[in-house]
């Protein structure tokens, strides 16, 4: 994934994560792709939800509603993989 | 009659009881599956409450009904819960048998490794019985044997103390019956189900009440996405759901109207939680061919209390409407003394849908329950119509995402963290979720801390969505005279 986008994509993520967490600490924790949003960063089904709707307008594209598997979504490096895929066109 | 017979009399019908995930089955196949393995079961040894630990799926429904048919008490538990939640579970409400589905099982095992007693979890879906500390006892039964008691409902409570709303036969049947007459539900309705069914929402207003007057239900397959809701409710041609409203905010932020038919919509209902006006008018916009209904209740009132019908929502726009058949709503001063249109005060629930009580607290229950009023906790007032407007919470509860959660819940694990003296959580306003918790702590003498250390240490004890969003360091608190941390009532 081209650094701009990725950066976009961690700026996202920290903008709708409601815990009271650094930037930096929170970028510290995605530097693992492994990093489950729900466990690690306070997520729930809700604000995923919103964080995939605020990655459509961010990124001007939308996720396959029928392919969306939200435990592949909540793991930083599937959600990287997912926006990868529809940047790159292959859906 | 109890809630057994919802099922056994349409054993029968051929019609499709449930859709899930591209598979059906009929009333006929339900009531075979729950015959069949409520057979196996009752040759088992097992305690009268018997736990579900299952996500929304055919397969819930079958092991609903098979705790039902063994006569047995139906004990949800949440499918995402951390261990030691279910734990607590499990030892408070004397489990030694929980119906599972495949992947639960070996969760629910994993998570009873050195759990001090012997569990049976039996799987629906393949018949396989796992055990659990074969090697232990099953766990004794202290409570009371509660004989008409049908399904206890998680509510407040902590961990270590919690709160489990007895549901009668009596008191299911009662809610049922008013919603049906409230909303004219009928057999040809094709319901979707998106809320757990875990919920006391969707057991009593969606999933009991549709099966009760023979119509399907649509089960959502997975985590809730604006655009799929309204995609399967076109393609399902579904005739009503029921919301929380950080559902219905995200509908009208992410999607667009036209896109989808909605003309099945007959009407939607929402609850669990407040809604702001202009939002409110959003929604009615957005929905402008179905009957949106408001509603308000709680667990222990079955749930439903009121709700305020299609025709009056403009009119009587931030009312959660009027009571509904079968129910008795009256605001009391402190003194129980009723109120008259205009003036604030508790609201009280009387009619046979009101909880049997919590669970093995009586005392609690003494308080909650007073001449056949239950205390809601919930502050209101009628109109001069004698519709009710909400205007306050006087019970310690945040709302969050439609879901309640319990401060206390999340004090007990601060309190746990050793250089946590004193902690209190309080609601603060979010644009999605209505509210999330933030907590107040006092560190011990001479400790240190940052918010960042608390937040990670609630992050391995409680859901995601329980965690305090940040952490305000404080001196002190206000003390009521006998020493506890003051906590004030909120007022709308």
């Amino acid at each position: 994934m081209k650094a701009a986008d990725e950066k976009l994509l961690k700026d996202t993520i920290c903008n709708i994560c409601r815990l009271e967490l650094k930037k930096e600490e929170i970028e510290q924790k995605l530097k693992n792709e492994q990093t489950d949003l729900i466990e690690s960063l306070g997520f729930d089904s809700f604000l995923m939800v919103e964080l995939v709707v605020e990655l459509e307008a961010a990124f001007d594209m939308e996720f396959d509603v029928n392919d969306m598997d939200m435990e592949e979504l909540k793991i930083y490096g599937g959600l990287k993989a997912a926006v990868e895929k529809r940047l790159d066109g292959d859906v | 009659m109890k809630i057994k017979n919802i099922l056994s009399h349409q054993m029968n019908n051929h019609k499709i009881a449930i859709t899930y995930q591209n598979r059906n089955i009929t009333y006929k196949e339900l009531h075979n599956n729950a015959v069949k393995n409520a057979d196996i079961l009752s040759r088992k040894t097992s305690n009268r409450n018997i736990g579900i630990f299952i996500n929304n799926s055919i397969e819930y429904a079958i092991a609903y009904f098979t705790i039902a048919y063994m006569d047995k008490v139906i004990i949800p538990i949440e499918d995402h819960a951390k261990k030691d939640s279910v734990r607590s579970i499990l030892k408070y409400c004397e489990i030694s048998l929980v119906l599972t589905n495949t992947g639960n099982d070996q969760k629910l095992f994993e998570m009873l490794a050195d759990y001090p007693y012997r569990v049976d979890i039996y799987n629906v879906e393949t018949g396989q019985t796992f055990v659990a500390n074969p090697e232990c006892a099953y766990i004794e039964v202290g409570g009371e044997d509660e004989t008409d008691v049908a399904i206890m409902l998680h509510t407040s409570g902590t961990t270590s103390n919690p709160k489990r709303v007895m549901l009668t036969n009596r008191n299911l049947l009662a809610n049922i019956e008013s919603n049906v007459a409230s909303l004219d539900l009928r057999e040809d309705d094709r319901c979707l189900i998106i809320l757990p069914m875990f919920f006391g929402y969707c057991n009593t207003s969606q999933f009991l009440s549709h099966l009760y007057v023979g119509a399907s239900l649509v089960i959502y397959d997975s985590s809730f996405y604006p655009r799929k809701f309204l995609e399967l409710i076109d393609r399902e041609k579904c005739t009503n759901t029921t919301c929380v409203p950080s559902m219905l905010f995200m509908v009208i932020n992410a999607c667009r109207r036209e896109t989808y038919d909605l003309s099945s919509l007959r009407y939607l209902c929402f609850g669990g939680g407040s809604m702001p006006i202009d939002k409110l008018e959003k929604i009615l916009c957005f929905f402008d061919k179905t009957g949106v209904i408001q509603t308000y209740g709680q667990t222990e009132a079955s749930p439903r209390v009121t709700c305020l019908l299609p025709e009056d929502a403009k009119r009587k726009i931030g009312s959660v409407g009027k009571p509904i058949p079968g129910v008795t709503v009256k605001i009391a001063d402190k003194q129980l003394r009723e109120l008259p249109p205009g003036e604030t005060g508790e609201i009280l629930v009387k009619g046979d849908n009101v909880m049997k009580g919590y669970y093995k607290q009586p005392e609690i229950t003494a308080k909650t329950i007073e001449n056949g009023w239950l205390h809601t906790g919930d502050l209101g007032r009628f109109d001069e119509e004698g519709y009710l407007y909400i205007a306050g919470r006087l019970k310690n509860v945040i709302i969050s995402g439609g879901l309640n959660i319990y401060p206390e819940e999340i004090e007990e694990v601060l309190l746990g963290h050793d250089k946590v003296k004193e902690a209190l959580v309080t609601a603060e306003p979010h644009p999605i979720l209505s509210e999330v918790p933030i907590a107040r702590v006092i560190l011990k003498e001479g400790a240190k801390a940052d918010g960042r250390e608390l937040i990670e240490y609630c992050l391995k004890r409680l859901p995601g969505n329980k965690v305090p969003g940040r952490i305000v360091f404080c001196e002190e608190f206000e003390k009521t005279y006998t020493g506890k941390i003051k906590r004030k009532g909120r007022k709308n």
